[in-house]
């Protein structure tokens, strides 16, 4: 599969740039009456979600940024879903600027499941798409794995982002929202820094997004910006626009080669294309707006 | 004297209302059958492959028959002219995936590809509020006569 960067006249949507630095706090009480009632009653009390998140229109100087997930995962047992706070784990994850993305389903529950989940959240809240997006562009990728190149390419990363589409994205990214420069890993050493790769490949969604818009296609899907992201700047709208039973390469025009690249053959139709992509993020992912 | 003035002015009223019109839009379901399927023309627009995959260079879509009328956004490949086309100061009437009516250059678009003996066109649908569009036996909505590869520095191993 290959990605690419765009560079073409825009229709703006979504979140507009800025500093937006979301402190979320947790209300503690919730701990306390657990303790009450585990006093009183032996019996194990298993909490259902989290407790109730405070948004402070002010964050407050001197604490670390602090994030929760907002789906998915059982906090017991040490399964998905755990905290993260600023600093990130121990796969040398930074921790993220900009404003919170929500998600949902599956692929959002497993990017949110890393230790880097949260900051790759805000990072597409940054760049103004959806963490659900982002996380089915992760998903579709690497099953969300931070791993490094191989077969003499350079796609890696968790969101396997080749060199030169990296630098052009993480560059167009900056550009977006100059605030984020303190929250990145500067060289093509942040391919791997999985926040810094969200930043680029968020800003890769958003390219591609509103270069379906620019086609006259209102609300890009996941589906259909999908087809940009694989199919390159001129056949993915093309792709994105035709009917289920149209053969794929009577549309593209790629070759044997390419098409089994991105696991197609000669005779695969568009609507096989789309079947693999709803088989692996689900129908309600697939169909998530990616613009905000 | 006053008519004079009063008439250069609702020109330019006119004028101005004109360029900041809104594009007319299908409602999903509108009848598509006054439409086939165009492609842009990638040699006339001198696009390369890399270009080409990038998305740099592609037409500009208006919403009228003028560079003046403002643009409406650009178009990447498959184009739904409207049939027989419908030509005004050089611009051709078309339709864009999501139903908008705009216009398009008549020198940068061109009949879709099609294997020898062919008639194909497309036929058109709607999908939701998108326009799709169904490619008919041999045609092909390739950007170069005979296809083209994804950039060997883009292809992932």
């Amino acid at each position: 599969m290959s990605a690419r960067s765009r560079k073409r006249v825009c229709l703006q949507k979504g979140a507009s740039p800025g500093g937006r630095q979301w402190l979320w706090l947790v209300a503690g009480a919730s701990g306390a009456l657990a303790a009450q009632a585990a006093n009183a009653d032996p019996q194990v009390v298993l909490p259902i979600g989290l407790p109730v998140q405070v948004r402070p229109t002010y964050s407050e100087p001197g604490l670390p940024a602090f994030s929760f997930p907002t789906g998915g995962g059982s906090l017991l047992g040490g399964s998905p879903g755990s905290i993260d706070t600023s600093g990130g784990g121990g796969d040398g994850s930074t921790s993220a600027g900009g404003g919170s993305s929500a998600g949902s389903g599956d692929a959002y529950n497993t990017m949110m499941a890393q230790s880097w989940g949260s900051a790759a959240a805000n990072a597409a809240g940054a760049m103004g798409v959806s963490a659900t997006a982002l996380a089915a562009t992760c998903v579709m990728e690497s099953n969300c794995q931070n791993v490094g190149a191989s077969g003499g390419g350079t796609a890696s990363g968790a969101f396997q982002m080749i060199n030169t589409t990296y630098t052009a994205d993480i560059n167009g990214a900056l550009a977006y929202d100059p605030t984020i420069s303190g929250s990145i890993v500067s060289g093509l050493s942040g391919q791997m820094d999985p926040t810094t790769e969200a930043y680029a490949a968020s800003y890769e969604l958003r390219t591609d997004a509103l270069a379906l818009q620019s086609d006259g296609i209102i609300d890009p899907t996941v589906l259909q910006t999908r087809a940009v992201y694989q199919f390159g700047g001129s056949v993915g709208p093309d792709v994105a626009a035709a009917s289920d039973s149209d053969n794929i390469a009577e549309i593209t025009g790629l070759s044997a080669a390419s098409l089994a690249a991105n696991g197609l053959t000669t005779s695969s139709t568009v609507g096989q294309w789309r079947q693999t992509i709803i088989n692996k993020l689900g129908s309600a992912t697939a169909n998530q707006t990616v613009l905000q | 004297m006053y008519r004079v003035r009063s008439g250069v002015a609702l020109a330019l009223a006119l004028t101005v209302i004109g360029n900041c019109a809104h594009a007319e839009r299908l409602q999903p379901g509108s009848p598509l059958s006054g439409y086939q399927c165009y492609h842009i023309d990638a040699e006339a627009l001198k696009l390369t492959p890399e270009a080409a995959w990038e998305g740099k260079g592609f037409p500009t879509v208006f919403k009228g028959p003028s560079e003046k009328s403002g643009k409406l956004g650009v178009a990447s490949g498959v184009v739904y002219v409207a049939w027989p086309l419908q030509k005004q100061n050089g611009f051709v009437q078309i339709l864009r995936f999501g139903g908008d009516v705009g216009w398009i250059s008549g020198s940068v678009i061109r009949p879709l590809y099609r294997e020898p003996g062919s008639k194909g066109g497309c036929t058109l649908s709607w999908r939701g509020d998108l326009v799709q569009y169904a490619l008919d036996p041999g045609a092909k909505a390739w950007l170069f006569r005979d296809g083209h590869d994804i950039p060997e520095d883009k292809i992932r191993r």
